[in-house]
């Protein structure tokens, strides 16, 4: 251990007093780290687990949740920039899910609103956008740029727009995208 | 950073310790939002001539990513040559990087991503929103999730 405190060090302990502010109106579990710009807005319940990250980046984050709406984040769960999260009614998101950059996760679209549950070591890759109602399974994968309107199964891979699924055995060794 | 006679590097996040060279006369427009340019050390990337980028790209190299003269890339995409995290067991695992290509006078659409072995040939175009992670044949017209030839495209 050297007596001064590493880069990483401090930035991890900025990133918390940061959490502890900007998630302040929130129900934030230890050691949760913020990192980049976020945007916040706690009408409804939010609750936030050990060791979430938001990374830093380009672009800010934004959690939105509406009046009497229940927003959930598992512990261990990594964002990253420009992640948009919007429950009017429930977004849950499990423990160890990766949410990448640009990713979009709203239970409403203007038409209808319905609950969003993304299941424990889910992997959101950049730019997909999550739809009102839909479920991605345990250990489920949503490849870049994907639209996903269906539930996706646990342990399979939603591609495409709109998305399809293919299990991820079928894709094992090979790019996860085929396009 | 080596540079030929960028435009303009205010705004543009430099990160990761690689090499990024970038030739004469490309416009990095950093007027909409920031460009990111993450280089991993020993990795590269580099930017031809006439190259124009608009901003909210974001280029992530782990081992290479060219982009040929006269290219034109449009706001918010994103190029990786790795994928960063595994599709099964420890997702923090990195699986091994691969090399992304783009030749010369392509247009790249807004909201486009090219993952890992993406290579598009020469004079090919991107539509919005696109994701490409094969090689595609010169001058073809590409388009959707997964990317799909949707025609011819002559002009550059």
């Amino acid at each position: 251990m050297s007596a001064l405190p590493s880069v990483d060090r401090v930035r991890r302990g900025v990133g918390m007093l940061r959490a502890s502010f900007v998630l302040r109106e929130c129900a934030i579990g230890e050691r949760v780290s913020v990192r980049g710009r976020l945007i916040v807005c706690a009408d409804g319940r939010v609750r936030i687990g050990d060791r979430v990250q938001f990374a830093e980046g380009m672009f800010g984050s934004e959690l939105i949740c509406e009046e009497d709406a229940d927003l959930a984040i598992g512990d261990e769960t990594v964002l990253n920039y420009g992640v948009s999260i919007r429950a009017r009614a429930r977004v849950c998101i499990g423990r160890r899910c990766l949410i990448a950059s640009l990713v979009t996760i709203r239970d409403h679209d203007g038409r209808r609103i319905a609950p969003i549950v993304i299941e424990d070591d889910a992997w959101i890759a950049h730019g997909a956008a999550i739809e009102p109602g839909v479920t991605v399974g345990r250990g489920g994968i949503v490849s870049a740029g994907s639209v996903v309107y269906e539930d996706v199964p646990p342990g399979y891979l939603a591609i495409g727009n709109p998305a399809t699924m293919l299990p991820i055995d079928a894709v094992r060794g090979r790019s996860p995208r085929r396009g | 950073m080596i540079l030929g006679s960028a435009k303009s590097v205010r705004r543009v996040h430099l990160h990761g310790g690689g090499v990024v060279r970038i030739g004469a006369r490309v416009v990095l427009d950093t007027s909409i939002a920031p460009i990111e340019l993450h280089v991993e050390r020993g990795a590269e990337i580099v930017i031809g001539d006439d190259v124009y980028v608009a901003g909210g790209t974001s280029m992530e190299a782990q081992r290479s990513i060219r982009i040929g003269a006269r290219a034109c890339i449009g706001a918010f995409t994103k190029i990786l040559d790795g994928h960063f995290h595994a599709l099964e067991g420890d997702r923090h695992v990195r699986p091994p990087p691969s090399v992304v290509i783009v030749e010369e006078d392509v247009t790249i659409g807004p909201r486009c991503v090219l993952l890992p072995r993406a290579h598009i040939g020469r004079g090919s175009s991107l539509g919005a929103g696109t994701v490409a992670s094969r090689r595609f044949p010169p001058h073809v017209a590409l388009a959707g999730v997964p990317a799909a030839i949707r025609g011819k495209r002559t002009a550059p």
